[in-house]
């Protein structure tokens, strides 16, 4: 079987986040290598994962910057230096172990221009950097003009920028306060990319930036389209905020954001998974999806089984493969096989 | 049905589980509180194999900052999406009350099948179909063995 | 696509619905602070006076009066006053224009921004004698939720308990925004007041919290915002079902506001997952979470978004045709044409948003 998948995880050892997930830190159970420590040694996940499931190329998001070392509350040199050390220990350890490896680029998004610094030296060390990593939590709304050199590097780079849930421990990640349990907390997941596509629109970011591209990781997929006509009605009537963008809502999502499965949907009725995703196909956003596994995290979503049989082959060829080596640019697609 | 010798007994202490496979399929033998039970090691969400989960005692309540605390392991938990599987019943923890729909062999890679069997279920008001069970098998002990019967 | 009234008050036109109509949420405003002043003591009117207490802060930042969503620009008063200020303009307006058997009427005023305690309890009391007095005393149509002032636990129980038992109050107002998330054990004396005054909360647009609204910080943009806010509803209800306030309340019943319903299959349908996995963490949720949706919450219309009318229905059919009962969130200026909207839905279902969801719901 050939595919596509990313957002795997990989973490050195860490103090753990806001954790309590079945398995030790988030994990699966399962996924725990000699060393101990799930995601943190490349050929146990390279056996468990691309192995396993016969996938042709992973993205890796090493999330230990932004969950436990948030660029904020500790020396600003020392959030440098760990996001470094991140890269440094992707581009010598991972990319080294298996050419199917590649991986975002850690940073300091909160301090942009050394973000910068960092994205180029990674791009400049290897081309198997493929994005830039970013919270879904950051100190201000995305769009704000705080991140502008982000967007000025990932624009010339021709970069995405991707959300991954966590992060700063700036603000309170719901609008009433921190929750009380892992079960809401994981399930404010989507909060973050929301808020985030909200500010991107209004601050007027894609008409300046037009070749920007965003992912967004864990947040679903089933609330796009909803959101999209709900942000077109807030353009409908704040006529006066709308009209300096140069288009509707609504419009900027097939050239901006992207989106990947999992946590895979579950409707009730698995017949409306099909419904949904022709909803979200129907805003111009069939290539708009990609498969991911969160490996090794609890809610891992599997290949053979997690994505559903009755979504159409060329469909699911998309999802798989198609539409990630296309927004990479990691060449010629493979077939989809079962 | 066939008798199959799994393991000695010896292998499978209390609490504990083993897997074993016959035929191309496998079975995780659990042991608990003495008494063997088997369940296809496969997890019927998304195919896991349950015996790499943790057994687990159930947690029940009412009403929230309450707790029961059961005193037995006797729930599996699968190791990637943390459900909660009853290891003699097969059944779903979250799902106990509802779905009697056991006599149907519902194999996760048949979503076709599923999609229908769900759409035919909330007809007749039979309720969560068998992704929230996993498959149980007949296992018993005869002197130091663990033998496993399995339909051939 | 236009804002106009024509959604609205095409609503009557011939063709348009002739069954009978309960708008779950009329919003009404307090036209100046001097118009609660017979409803306070001496004391506080001089307070009030010396210290040049004005409108609360948030009724400006929530519902910022020249914003192109808060007031259609044909329901303005022509002599520049405040929209829905007064029962006459209201029955005109709305009540009338759209032919309610029934109306519930939500004055938010802002009352969670005013952080004195006791001047925030004395304004909640003005508010809820003023809406008796001026409103339900004086239109039969007219339900209302009663204000409270969020920040002192115990003063909010106090209100309920004064004015609770009135008749013409049917819920008590909650803006979604909160010092605690709604889920938290410390909101349990109010919801035994709710509760034991058999009253709905109402979670509302609006609120005060120690922090942004988003996790991200402050949005810049007023669109921005009011968008975005659909996260903290989200959270909020998040939280609820979390923290077991269902369990803890079996007959707890909850009316989500001014904030539509598109949104809500996506996260039923998150919450079931999540669930099923994470029950032991939070084993007091003890049936899906979309189960204590349907049992104990509901949603309205507005705002109706720009979803195609064809994917509204759809997304009521995932919710269910009992989910949704019909707001016009006058004088809100919200795009939505509801002669579509109701077309596109099955004949069975328009009688239910357009009435009978919300007769059964608040017991009308």
């Amino acid at each position: 079987m050939v595919g596509v998948p990313r957002a795997l995880r990989c973490t050195v050892p860490s103090r753990g986040r806001h954790s309590a997930g079945p398995a030790p830190d988030g994990r699966r159970a399962d996924s725990i290598p000699p060393s101990g420590f799930p995601g943190s040694d490349p050929q146990f996940s390279q056996a468990q994962l691309l192995d396993e499931y016969g996938i042709d190329i992973s993205v890796l998001n090493n999330i230990l910057g932004q969950i436990n070392f948030p660029g904020g509350n500790q020396p600003v040199p020392f959030s440098a230096g760990l996001q470094r050390a991140n890269n440094d220990w992707a581009m010598h350890e991972w990319f080294t172990s298996d050419p199917r490896w590649r991986s975002s680029i850690c940073v300091t998004f909160e301090e942009p221009d050394l973000a910068v610094q960092e994205i180029v030296r990674c791009t400049e060390m290897s081309d198997r950097f493929v994005s830039i990593l970013v919270s879904t939590r950051t100190q201000k709304p995305f769009g704000n003009p705080k991140y502008e050199p982000l967007f000025e590097v990932a624009s010339q780079l021709g970069l995405p920028i991707t959300f991954h849930p966590g992060g700063t421990a700036m603000n309170n990640s719901t609008g009433s306060g921190m929750p009380s349990y892992y079960f809401e907390n994981h399930s404010t997941y989507p909060l973050g990319t929301l808020t985030a596509i909200a500010s991107l629109i209004f601050e007027g970011v894609l008409d300046r930036w037009p070749a920007l591209r965003f992912v967004a990781i864990e947040a679903g997929w089933s609330w796009a389209a909803p959101f999209a006509w709900r942000l077109n009605a807030a353009a409908d009537t704040e006529v006066l905020e709308a009209s300096r963008l140069q288009r509707k809502p609504s419009e900027y999502f097939a050239d901006h954001f992207w989106f990947t499965t999992q946590p895979i949907e579950e409707p009730e009725d698995p017949a409306w998974f099909v419904e949904a995703y022709d909803q979200f196909a129907g805003l111009g956003l069939a290539e708009n999806i990609m498969y991911s596994s969160d490996y090794p995290h609890w809610d891992f979503d599997s290949p053979r089984t997690a994505i559903p049989k009755t979504l159409p082959d060329t469909a699911r060829q998309a999802l798989f493969c198609d539409n990630a080596a296309r927004f990479y640019g990691f060449g010629a697609a493979g077939k989809d096989g079962r | 049905m066939k008798n199959y010798v799994v393991a000695r007994t010896d292998d499978v202490p209390v609490g504990g589980s083993i897997s074993v496979e016959v035929n191309g399929r496998t079975y995780g033998i659990f042991n608990v509180g003495g008494t063997f039970h088997a369940l296809l090691d496969r997890c019927p969400h998304q195919g896991a194999a349950l015996t790499r989960g943790a057994c687990i005692a159930t947690i029940e309540s009412d009403t929230p900052g309450e707790y029961r605390f059961g005193t037995s392991r006797t729930l599996i938990m699968c190791p990637w999406h943390g459900w909660e599987f009853d290891i003699e019943t097969g059944q779903s923890w979250f799902d106990a009350a509802r779905t009697r729909a056991l006599s149907v062999d519902v194999n996760v890679e048949r979503g076709e099948d599923l999609a229908a069997w769900l759409h035919e279920s909330q007809q007749t008001g039979a309720r969560l179909p068998g992704p929230y069970i996993a498959e149980v098998h007949e296992v018993h002990r005869e002197d130091d063995y663990i033998v496993l019967v399995l339909p051939r | 696509m236009s804002v106009s009234a024509q959604g609205l008050t095409a609503l009557r036109a011939p063709g348009g619905w002739a069954g009978p109509v309960i708008d779950v949420d009329v919003h009404v405003h307090v036209p100046s602070i001097r118009t609660l002043f017979p409803y306070m003591q001496q004391g506080w009117r001089d307070f009030i006076v010396e210290r040049a207490v004005g409108t609360p802060p948030s009724f400006a930042s929530v519902y910022p009066q020249n914003a192109g969503n808060v007031v259609r620009p044909e329901w303005r008063p022509e002599n520049g006053g405040l929209a829905a200020s007064s029962l006459e303009l209201v029955r005109e307006q709305a009540l009338d224009a759209w032919a309610v058997e029934r109306a519930i009427l939500n004055c938010y005023w802002g009352i969670d921004s005013v952080r004195h305690p006791d001047l925030a309890a004395t304004i909640a009391r003005a508010v809820n004698d003023w809406l008796i007095d001026e409103w339900l005393d004086r239109d039969d149509r007219l339900r209302a939720s009663l204000v409270v002032p969020a920040h002192t636990f115990a003063d909010a129980v106090a209100e309920i308990e004064r004015v609770g038992s009135h008749p013409g109050f049917v819920q008590v107002m909650m803006p979604v925004r909160a010092m605690q998330t709604y889920g938290r054990r410390n909101w349990w004396p109010v919801y035994d007041a709710i509760v034991a005054h058999d009253l709905v909360m109402g979670m509302t647009w609006g609120g005060t919290s120690e922090g942004p609204p988003t996790p991200s910080g402050w949005p810049s943009y007023y669109a921005e915002e009011w968008a975005g806010e659909q996260g903290v509803f989200m959270s909020q209800l998040t939280s609820m079902v979390a923290e077991g306030v269902f369990q803890r309340y079996p007959t707890f019943r909850l009316a989500v506001l001014d904030i539509g319903f598109n949104w809500v299959p996506s996260l039923m349908w998150r919450l079931n997952k999540e669930w099923k996995g994470l029950r032991r963490t939070i084993p007091w949720v003890n049936e899906p979470p979309s189960q204590i949706f349907r049992d104990h919450i509901r949603f309205t219309t507005a705002p109706l978004d720009d979803a195609p009318p064809s994917e509204s229905a759809r997304f009521l059919r995932w919710l269910g045709e009992e989910m949704v009962m019909f707001a016009s969130d006058y004088p809100h200026a919200y795009p939505g044409d509801y002669r579509r909207f109701l077309d596109a839905l099955p004949e069975s279902a328009r009688p239910k948003i357009m009435a009978d969801n919300a007769r059964a719901f608040y017991r009308l």
